[in-house]
C-alpha cells in the first residue's frame, strides 16, 4: 500500500485566483459608470436639440402645470410687457411664441425666462437699474432665451438625464425630475449653457441697439452685478450667499462685457446716446425704495 | 436625513454589497482554513480515478461513498459576477467558491470511506448541479466513487 499516496493537492492560486476582488470589481464598476455616463451626456445634448421642435403650445400647456406666476401688481406688469414687446421689433417671434412678463415684488435682482414664454422681473432688479436701457437689455436676454427656445431644451435636457439616473436608481431618477420641475411649482432652477447665454447676449444687444438706436447704458446692470458680487466676495474671502443672485443663474464676467463691447464695434452701433428714463410704473418702485431706505 | 431618501434603493445595495463582501470574506477564509487542517487529516486515505483497484494481493469488500456540499455565493460575488458577464473574463469571484466546493466534496466523502473502514476509493467523479436562487444562487458539488476496504 505504502507504493501510492495521494498526489499534492492544488494551492489556492491554482484554481481561485481571487487576489484583488475589490480591486477588480471597482474597474469594472468605474466603467461601467463610464459608459453610463457618456450614454446620458449622448441623450442629454439630443434632447436638448430636438426639444426646440416640440409645438410652443404643447410648451404652454407644460408651464400651465408648473409655473405660478407670483402675485403683483398690474401696473409695473403692463409697462413690462409693453417694453418687452417693443424690444421684440417687427419681425415677430417665430413658431407662435409668444411673450408674458410677470413682475414678483421680492427684493433678489434678478430675472429669469422659463417654459411658456414667462419672464419674470424682481423688484430688486428693477431697483438696481438707472435707465430704461439697462433694464432693456436684461429683458431683451430673456426674450433671447424664449426665442431660442432655451428654456424648453434646458428641461428635455434635464427630463432626459433623469431618465438615465431612473435606470440607475428609480429615487434618484424621480428625486432628479422632481426638482426640475420644482415640486413647489416653480421652473426656477433651468439652467442655461454658456452657448445659450452669449447667443442671448448678442440678440439681446442687436434688440437694444435697434430699439434705442445705440447701446448706450446695456451693460450698465451687468456691470453693477458684477461690482456687488465682487464686493461680496471681497467682504467674504468666497463668494457665498451674499453673491447677487442673478450672478449665480447668469455667469456675468468681465469676458462677458468685453464680449458685448467688441460686438457692439463690429456692427457699428454706437456706443454713446442718451438714456432713456425708466418708465413712470417703474420709476416709482424706485422712489418707493428710495423714501424707505435712502441710499448712503 | 430626508434628503438621502430619494436614494434608498442606492443605500440598501450598498450596505448588501458591504455585507456580502465582509461576510463573504471571512466565512471563506475559515473554510479554507479548515479545508487545509482537514485535507492532512484524512490524507492517508487514496483517491484514484481509475475504473480499477491498484494491482495488490489481498481482496476487497466494495461500497460505494459520496460526499455532497452546498455552498451559496454571497451578494458581494453574485454583483461582481454580473460584472464579470458584461466585461467578460474569469469569472474571478466563483473560481473560490467553486474551488472550497471541490474540495470539501471530496473531504466529505473520504470521511464516509474512513468510517466504513476503507483506505483507498476508486472510481471517483464529480458532478455539479446549481440550486435555483436568485441568479446563480447556490451550487451543489458532489464527490462519489468506490470505496475499497480490505476483505476479512
Amino acid at each position: 500500500m505504502s507504493r501510492w499516496s495521494n498526489p499534492r493537492l492544488p494551492q489556492e492560486e491554482v484554481n481561485a485566483a481571487e487576489s484583488r476582488p475589490l480591486l477588480s470589481f471597482a474597474v469594472m464598476v468605474a466603467g461601467i459608470g463610464a459608459v453610463v455616463t457618456a450614454c446620458a451626456l449622448v441623450l442629454a445634448l439630443f434632447a436638448q436639440s430636438i426639444a426646440g421642435w416640440i409645438p410652443f403650445s404643447a410648451e404652454q400647456t407644460i408651464a400651465k402645470r408648473f409655473f405660478q406666476p407670483p402675485v403683483a401688481g398690474a401696473e409695473p406688469e403692463a409697462t413690462l410687457q409693453n417694453l418687452a414687446e417693443s424690444l421684440v421689433g417687427p419681425q415677430g417671434l417665430p413658431g407662435g411664441v409668444t411673450l408674458q412678463v410677470h413682475y414678483d415684488p421680492r427684493p433678489v435682482a434678478n430675472a429669469m425666462a422659463t417654459v411658456g414664454g414667462h419672464i419674470t422681473i424682481y423688484r430688486g432688479l428693477v431697483e438696481a437699474v438707472d435707465s430704461e436701457n439697462a433694464l432693456a437689455m436684461v429683458l431683451a436676454h430673456e426674450i433671447a432665451h424664449i426665442r431660442h427656445r432655451d428654456p424648453v431644451r434646458s428641461l428635455g435636457r434635464g427630463m432626459a438625464l433623469a431618465v438615465v439616473m431612473s435606470a440607475v436608481s428609480a429615487g434618484a431618477g424621480s428625486a432628479v425630475a422632481d426638482w426640475l420641475v420644482g415640486s413647489t411649482g416653480n421652473l426656477t432652477v433651468l439652467g442655461f449653457s454658456r452657448a445659450q447665454e452669449a447667443r442671448a447676449d448678442a440678440d439681446a444687444l442687436a434688440a437694444v441697439a435697434q430699439r434705442y438706436g445705440h447701446v448706450a447704458g446695456a451693460g450698465t446692470f451687468f456691470g453693477e452685478m458684477q461690482r456687488r458680487s465682487a464686493e461680496a466676495a471681497g467682504a467674504s474671502g468666497s463668494p457665498g450667499e451674499s453673491v447677487p443672485v442673478f450672478m449665480r443663474s447668469h455667469p456675468a464676467t468681465a469676458d462677458r462685457l468685453y464680449r458685448m463691447e467688441l460686438l457692439a464695434t463690429e456692427r457699428r452701433w454706437p456706443a454713446e446716446g442718451t438714456l432713456t428714463p425708466l418708465p413712470a410704473a417703474l420709476q416709482a418702485i424706485q422712489d418707493a425704495r428710495a423714501a424707505t431706505a435712502p441710499r448712503e | 436625513m430626508s434628503g438621502l431618501l430619494p436614494f434608498a434603493d442606492l443605500i440598501v445595495f450598498a450596505i448588501l454589497l458591504l455585507v456580502g463582501y465582509v461576510a463573504g470574506r471571512v466565512v471563506e477564509k475559515a473554510h479554507y482554513e479548515s479545508i487545509r487542517r482537514r485535507e492532512k487529516l484524512f490524507e492517508r486515505v487514496l483517491v484514484f480515478t481509475s475504473r480499477f483497484p491498484p494491482i495488490v494481493s489481498q481482496p476487497f469488500d466494495a461500497t460505494l461513498v459520496c460526499g455532497s456540499v452546498v455552498v451559496s455565493q454571497d451578494y458581494f460575488k453574485a454583483v461582481a459576477a454580473g460584472l464579470y458577464s458584461i466585461f467578460g473574463g474569469r469569472v474571478r469571484s466563483y473560481e473560490s467558491l467553486l474551488d472550497r466546493a471541490r474540495r470539501e466534496s471530496v473531504l466529505r466523502m473520504k470521511h464516509a470511506a474512513m468510517r466504513k473502514g476503507a483506505s483507498m476509493v476508486i472510481n471517483v467523479k464529480f458532478q455539479t448541479a446549481q440550486v435555483p436562487g436568485r441568479g446563480v444562487g447556490a451550487v451543489e458539488l458532489i464527490a462519489y466513487g468506490t470505496a475499497l476496504r480490505p476483505a476479512a
